[in-house]
């Protein structure tokens, strides 16, 4: 049961919602040391019909202009609106990465954004690296070292991979970087360490790192 | 699901609060959306609705870093990825870079705001203990009577308990302003259930100056968090410290008491045993990085090793 402050709804109240709006101004917040901080001035229900806005963004080089629901988030909107597929939906939370895609050269995790917070925003996905006839280095070294089994997280692996060498080559530390002053070198552990955020539940992590360190030109 | 009727990107403190004027109290900010989205999710809040959602992220002193007065601005809507590639932020908060290494991943680092961190108050947020060794001053804008109030809290202060924060609904974070510390190093210590993508159970940033020798510590400042409703500077640890040799029997000393400092209402034992090993290790990491002698680090070293 939501809870905001010391008002509860339940869960039949919130999907029937009234007419009229509840605002809850600096509401205390919940007890749960996870939803810390969120819930204060949060607002109950949803009611009547969905409300739209517009954005724009790029999408592997082509525009669109969308009329969205303010729900849909980036992930959603490139696969049901732009019908861009290759995104996946895994764990909805941003912890799986399976949603990864390139934004203005960065990787993110497209399920935790909104797509109306994207406007003019380039974005990249798996379908915008390459195609079956014309992979992407990082697409071909997957498919040549076996980088998957269901094939589900390969999306957002390559994205990540892709988007993960630039920054290995603008000098960004990871975890394992010894001198976070010094220029990372790709090594088995660094790869691994960079990739954290996408997991594969079939474990084809090795055959992953190798199709990885290969596009890199170093090896493993 | 989070819905609102209204998105608003504003590209100014001013349209920013006057929208937020013009709303009735109905509204809500967001930067990167990192704790925003997954708890209006199943399981956890469900489906909300804010009538207007005002994204700060586009308002310019936001996303400023500079210098500011001696010290440095880092501007709300700073994602945490910028710690581990912006040269200044790098050269002059040596305590943050290992604090983002141990921020959730690669993907969530680039949007996942210090603003966000600090008005969502977890107990556990990482970035809280790294701006207290930087003795960061909060600053705050809101409309009041027509004009735009702007007022600096000490992030001690701001922080008043699990998601309560000293900002008032209606009050945008506009960012830090935290202490230089170019020639300190720096360390963050974290654990949770598994390495990446993880509430920290404890975390702590240590920052320390050395004498040119290496030998002898100048300056110390030691904050942990996860262990209690707010995190916390360990002040008693800090004072044993400054100004004297670094000895194994210094460090030894200075250990006893830590477990105090856990106030947590769960996993206290483990709690209390972790303290006292992260105050160790992380002086043994920032001392290496301050360019502790040889001796110094080979000492320091040993004691984290237990
Ligand atoms: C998979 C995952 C892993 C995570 N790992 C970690 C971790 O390792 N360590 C950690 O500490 N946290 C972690 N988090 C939590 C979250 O990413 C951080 O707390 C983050 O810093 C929040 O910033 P944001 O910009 O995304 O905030 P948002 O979700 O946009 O906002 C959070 C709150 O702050 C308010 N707000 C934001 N900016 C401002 C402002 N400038 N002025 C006033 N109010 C503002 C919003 O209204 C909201 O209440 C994780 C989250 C996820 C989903």
């Amino acid at each position: 049961m939501p809870t905001f402050g010391d008002l509860k709804l339940s869960r039949r109240d919130m999907l029937m919602g009234t007419a009229a709006t509840l605002a809850l101004g600096n509401a205390p917040n919940t007890a749960s040391a996870q939803d810390a901080g969120v819930s204060g001035g949060a607002v109950a229900l949803a009611a009547g019909t969905p409300s739209l806005a517009k954005v724009s963004f790029t999408v592997n080089g082509a525009a669109h202009d969308l009329n969205l629901d303010t729900r849909t988030t980036l992930l959603d909107a490139l696969r049901e609106h732009l019908h861009l597929t290759g995104s996946k939906k895994g764990c909805d939370q941003g912890q799986c990465g399976a949603c990864t895609v390139i934004v203005e050269g960065r990787r993110i995790a497209s399920c935790l954004s909104l797509a109306v917070m994207h406007q003019g925003d380039a974005i990249t996905t798996i379908e915008g690296l390459g195609t079956p006839d014309n992979m992407h280095p990082m697409q071909a070294a997957f498919v040549k070292h076996d980088g998957y089994q269901c094939g589900y997280c390969t999306p957002g692996q390559i994205c990540s991979a892709v988007a993960m060498l630039d920054e290995i080559k603008a000098g960004m530390p990871s975890h394992v970087t010894a001198d976070l002053e010094a220029t990372p070198q790709l090594t088995n552990a660094e790869l691994r360490e960079r990739m954290s955020g996408n997991i594969c539940r079939c474990g084809a992590y090795s055959n992953i790192a190798e199709a990885i360190t290969e596009v890199a030109g170093s090896p493993a | 699901m989070l819905s609102c009727d209204t998105y608003l990107s504003p590209g100014s403190l001013d349209d920013a609060l006057a929208a937020v004027a013009a709303s009735d109290g109905r509204f809500r900010f967001v930067a990167g959306a990192t704790d925003l989205l997954p708890w209006a999710r199943e399981g956890r809040a469900g489906d909300v609705h804010v009538p207007l959602l005002v994204d700060i992220s586009g308002i310019p002193d936001l996303r400023t870093i500079e210098p500011r007065d001696g010290r440095i601005w880092i501007g709300a809507a700073t994602p945490f990825q910028r710690f581990l590639d912006h040269p200044e932020l790098i050269r002059l908060m040596p305590g943050m870079p290992d604090c983002a290494v141990w921020f959730a991943d690669n993907q969530i680092r680039e949007s996942a705001t210090i603003g966000g961190n600090l008005v969502n108050a977890s107990p556990s947020g990482d970035g809280i203990p790294p701006l207290l060794t930087a003795n960061a001053t909060i600053e705050l804008a809101a409309l009041r009577d027509g004009a735009i109030r702007r007022r600096r809290v000490s992030l001690v202060d701001f922080i008043k308990g699990p998601g309560q924060t000293e900002a008032e609904h209606d009050e945008i974070l506009l960012g830090v302003e935290c202490d230089t510390l170019e020639g300190y190093g720096g360390a963050f210590e974290k654990v949770g259930h598994r390495r990446s993508l993880v509430i920290a159970v404890v975390c702590l940033s240590a920052v320390v100056r050395l004498d040119p020798s290496g030998t002898r510590f100048e300056d110390v400042r030691v904050a942990i968090g996860g262990v209690g409703p707010v995190a916390r500077r360990m002040t008693d640890v800090e004072q044993r410290l400054i100004g004297q040799p670094i000895t194994a029997e210094l460090l030894r000393a200075c250990l006893v008491g830590c477990e105090q400092f856990v106030m947590s209402r769960t996993r206290q034992e483990y709690r209390k045993l972790v303290a006292p090993g992260f105050v160790a290790r992380g002086l043994a990491n920032a001392i290496e990085r301050a360019g502790g002698s040889p001796d110094a680090c080979g000492i320091a070293k040993e004691i984290a090793n237990g």
